[in-house]
């Protein structure tokens, strides 16, 4: 039949003032009646043929393998009123939302249901912030799911590192390397080492980075060897890599540069004289030095300066004659940003919490607490949120609290909810609707959510008031947090 | 106990915004909620300083609140209903307001008033008048269409490439005015199948043909059985009359909602459900159509099951049907679906299409459930697998490929899907319930 359709194929294409039609066959002739003309005829026999041929159609043999099906899970899934939840947050694709959501699900040792799983994975693809949380509550089937699709290598499970390791793509060989460094870094590096210059120069930068996870100084010669590599992103990464090691000869180095670089006076013993600091600007070298490279063009200060700033921040803060704090109020006030800037550099590079604290409070502008806050240990917590509250009386959506509420959980004392209120309270009487609603959509993704009852009362909810619409949403925002937060513990 | 899962309570939504909305809509904004056997009602605060009175008759389901919004269910509607399949015990039984009582006998006394309406003489002569002046154009219509499609097949479709596209424009929208849209619908069909590669010649006298294969049926349709007169008239783009339908007798049977699929046309939004039968084991297809975010007629949700009489519209293989009274039946159950007769494999799913095509050559989709195919990724590409290794193509607007793998972990699974001669297009994959692959 179907060489017959071929056949009337050719003679359509042609047309019937060319090309007679072909043989009727004896299955179609009662259908084909041979007193219609010739073109009703080919045209019946064209649509009766093809549809022979579609319905003797036999499926195709499959010729691909099955992979092996996916394990059975360990994790209990979330709750069906949780996975509603869920639902809502990915249609919405509300980041803030489903992070926390993730987060709290992996707490309770819960995984997302099934059909969710490829929704997620891609988010996940785009903003690599869900990454993390998510792998935690994707269960077996995510991991399985997540294995079949090269853009979903980093939700992988850690069951085969070392095979990945030595067999995938670089993100998956990034990943695996990093999971190996948590369970045994010495032997990790070695692995490493072993075919180390066979990696291309953009391989080696990128697979240096995964050392800092569990950096110790036993990687130290490995990295002293790798300062001397051809690359020179390969020796800027080992630079970065050494000096975050206080106790390595690469600091060392560091602290022979920065002898004399600040000369302190501390204040007389009757406080006549106040203490005094000095700044000794040092020249910076002529060629690469332990793998920082003096750029030719250094923006905003002079390249003695930046070199300064260099030394300073690599350096640990123990190594001055006083507290940083005490430094900074002695320093001049010409000198006083520059150095508080390489003091935030190195506080941040050798985590340095008490540092740390000191430094928020030298923070006048509050330009370096994104990065100082995540520093501070737990117990500090409710104090310094105290403080911000205090320092920062004004609500505004970039007001420290926001982050800091967003990295920590902590009990709200009976002195910081009055004075948040306060706060919050005066941001009511503000006229700019627009800004106070984006300031509390913020706030309402960082408040606990138990704190509702005691918020509810600051605006009545009858009013006309200007503001009562943008803060209903965020008590409703923060209602829907704690209904959420409730589901995931739900069976 | 309620029936409904929020599932199945949020599929209601007329769009996920107010989806999105319902959900700020917390119990705490709700006031004075109750609820008798078949309603709810609650007081939801808005922004204004009245409350809007929200109300849910649950035999439909159907709703009504007094807010602004042109959506239907409204947000408020929506975020009821939530809340009652979530929490019911915080609706009290008490006495109905009259809010609710009003409304719910005005609905019941509109209902009288279009089945009286129904019965209502229909003036027979000016109907057939009617109908012999619509015949009459479209025997002219066809008449011209079959000297188009003649002269095209004398001088060879290789020419059709080269005319312009008023070519098939012009012989679409005398179609139209000769009331067999149709028709039209067909030629434009055309284009595509020219770029369809190497075979577009088959395709092409294949699309043609059936329009001659229409012209040829219409001119003798006394000779044939009323069933496939009707098909013809389907063909043609003639519209069923569903009142009169309506007034048939059904078959009644508790209907599972198995797969469902929404597509666009322009501001036209058209829903497919597949239904089985599950004591009758036949299969229907209800077809509906909203305009511009209005919500569909019937209630019909993936997993759920209705307890009522479909009538089907007369055909020599009948699929499309249309529901008298229709009943809440409650969540398909897992033991339902030992009672549906699954195709073992693909080969037999193309035999039973084959069966249908038999009776009705213009049947465009075919609904499947079969067992035990097991999904694998190839490169990027999913590829369904039989008990017998053999594998169907998947139709190039299945987009869910990921989620039927999550949803499988590629075990075999059962699943509902549409075959349209060529490609597979799954719709709902069946474990414990039948879950929807479309459609979010």
């Amino acid at each position: 039949m179907q060489s017959y359709l071929d056949a009337l194929s050719t003679a359509a294409l042609l047309g019937t003032e060319k090309r007679s039609l072909p043989d009727l066959p004896e299955r179609l002739q009662h259908l084909v009646k041979p007193q219609a003309t010739i073109e009703a005829q080919l045209l019946v026999a064209g649509v009766a043929a093809k549809l022979y041929v579609q319905v003797a159609q036999d499926a195709k043999q499959n010729l691909h393998s099955r992979r092996a099906a996916a394990a059975e899970e360990k994790l209990e899934v979330i709750s069906e009123k949780a996975a509603s939840y869920l639902g809502q947050f990915i249609q919405g694709r509300q980041q803030g939302l489903l992070q926390e959501f993730l987060t709290v699900a992996a707490q309770h040792h819960k995984r997302v249901p099934f059909y969710y799983l490829p929704d997620l994975l891609e988010l996940a693809r785009m903003n690599s912030q869900l990454r993390e949380q998510l792998r935690a509550c994707i269960g077996e089937r995510g991991h399985w799911l997540a294995a079949q699709n090269s853009q979903w290598g980093f939700a992988l499970g850690d069951d085969q590192p070392l095979e990945r390791f030595e067999t995938g793509s670089l993100t998956e060989r990034l990943i695996a390397f990093r999971t190996m460094r948590q369970t045994d870094p010495e032997n990790a590096r070695q692995r490493l080492e072993a075919d180390w210059t066979k990696n291309s120069a953009k391989d080696r930068t990128a697979l240096l980075e995964g050392l800092t996870e569990g950096l110790s100084l036993s990687d130290e010669s490995f990295l002293e060897e790798a300062l001397k590599d051809r690359s020179a992103s390969v020796r800027a990464a080992a630079a970065e890599l050494l000096s975050q090691l206080p106790d390595a000869a690469y600091t060392e180095r560091m602290k022979l540069r920065a002898k004399g670089l600040l000369s302190y006076k501390p204040a007389g013993m009757l406080g006549l004289k106040g203490a005094g600091l000095e700044l000794s600007l040092p020249n910076p070298p002529e060629t690469e030095e332990d793998g920082i490279e003096v750029p030719s063009v250094v923006k905003g200060m002079g390249k003695k300066a930046w070199w300064f700033k260099q030394i300073v921040a690599r350096v640990p803060l123990s190594f001055w004659p006083a507290e940083v704090k005490k430094l900074l109020e002695a320093a001049k006030k010409e000198d006083k940003d520059l150095l508080f800037e390489a003091f935030v550099a190195a506080t941040i590079r050798f985590k340095d919490s008490q540092t740390a604290r000191s430094l928020i409070d030298f923070d006048e502008k509050g330009v370096h607490l994104s990065s100082l806050l995540p520093l501070i240990p737990h117990e500090e917590v409710s104090d310094l949120a105290l403080a911000l509250i205090n320092r920062f009386s004004e609500l505004s959506y970039s007001h420290p609290l926001i982050q800091l509420l967003g990295l920590y959980r902590f009990d709200w004392s009976e002195t910081f909810t009055k004075k948040f209120k306060e706060s919050l309270k005066k941001s009511l009487q503000g006229k700019n609707t627009w800004e106070l609603r984006r300031v509390l959509e913020l706030f309402a993704e960082a408040i606990p959510p138990e704190q509702l009852e005691s918020l509810k009362p600051l605006l009545s909810q009858d009013t006309d008031h200007p503001h009562s619409a943008a803060y209903r949403d965020f008590l409703a925002k923060l209602e829907l947090r704690g209904a959420m937060i409730a589901s995931l513990k739900e069976t | 106990m309620s029936s409904w899962t929020l599932a199945q309570v949020e599929a209601l939504s007329p769009d996920s915004a107010s989806l999105k909305a319902s959900a700020k809509l917390t119990a705490a904004k709700w006031s004075n909620l109750g609820q008798v056997e078949t309603a709810l009602w609650g007081e939801c605060q808005g922004s204004g300083k009245t409350p809007y009175l929200t109300r849910i008759d649950l035999t439909g389901p159907a709703f009504k609140c007094s807010c602004p919004s042109r959506k239907f269910p409204c947000k408020h509607a929506l975020a009821l209903f939530k809340l009652w399949v979530q929490d019911s015990p915080r609706f009290k039984a008490s006495n109905p307001p009259a809010w609710l009582t009003e409304w719910l006998d005005s609905r019941a006394s509109r209902k009288e008033n279009t089945e009286k309406k129904a019965t209502a003489l229909v003036d027979e002569v000016a109907q057939a008048k009617r109908v012999a002046a619509r015949e009459e154009k479209v025997e002219a219509g066809l008449a011209e269409l079959e000297l188009w499609l003649h002269d095209l097949l004398r001088t060879g479709l290789m020419g059709l490439s080269s005319k312009p596209g008023r070519y098939l424009d012009d012989m679409a929208a005398r179609l139209v005015d000769a009331q067999a849209p149709g028709l039209a619908r067909l030629l434009k069909d055309l284009p595509a199948l020219m770029m369809s590669g190497t075979d577009w010649t088959q395709d092409v006298l294949a699309c043609l043909g059936n329009l001659q294969l229409i012209i040829s049926a219409y001119r003798r349709q006394e000779d044939l059985p009323e069933t496939v007169r009707a098909d013809l008239r389907r063909v043609l783009g003639w519209n069923d009359n569903q009142k009169e339908l309506q007034g048939n007798e059904g078959l009644a049977d508790s209907w599972l909602v198995l797969a469902q699929l929404s597509s666009q046309e322009d501001r036209l939004q058209v829903r497919r459900s597949w239904l089985w039968g599950k004591e009758t084991g036949k299969v229907a297809l209800i077809l509906e159509f909203s305009f511009a975010g209005q919500t569909f007629q019937y209630p019909l949700v993936v997993g759920q099951k209705f307890e009522m009489e479909l009538v089907y519209f007369p055909s020599q293989y009948p699929l499309r049907a249309v529901p008298k009274e229709l009943q809440m039946g409650g969540k398909i159950g897992f033991e339902e679906k030992r009672g549906l007769r699954l195709h073992p494999h693909f080969d037999a799913c193309l035999a039973a299409y084959a069966e249908a095509l038999a009776a009705n050559c213009w049947l465009e989709q075919f609904p499947l459930a079969i067992t035990k195919v097991a999904p694998l990724m190839h490169d990027g590409r999913l590829v369904l697998v039989d008990e017998q290794n053999k594998t169907l193509p998947l139709s190039p607007v299945f987009t869910e490929g990921w989620r039927l793998m999550a949803l499988s972990g590629g075990e075999p699974c059962d699943l509902v899907a549409e075959w349209d001669g060529k490609t597979l297009l799954p719709l709902a994959i069946w474990q414990e319930q039948p879950v929807s692959l479309r459609g979010t």
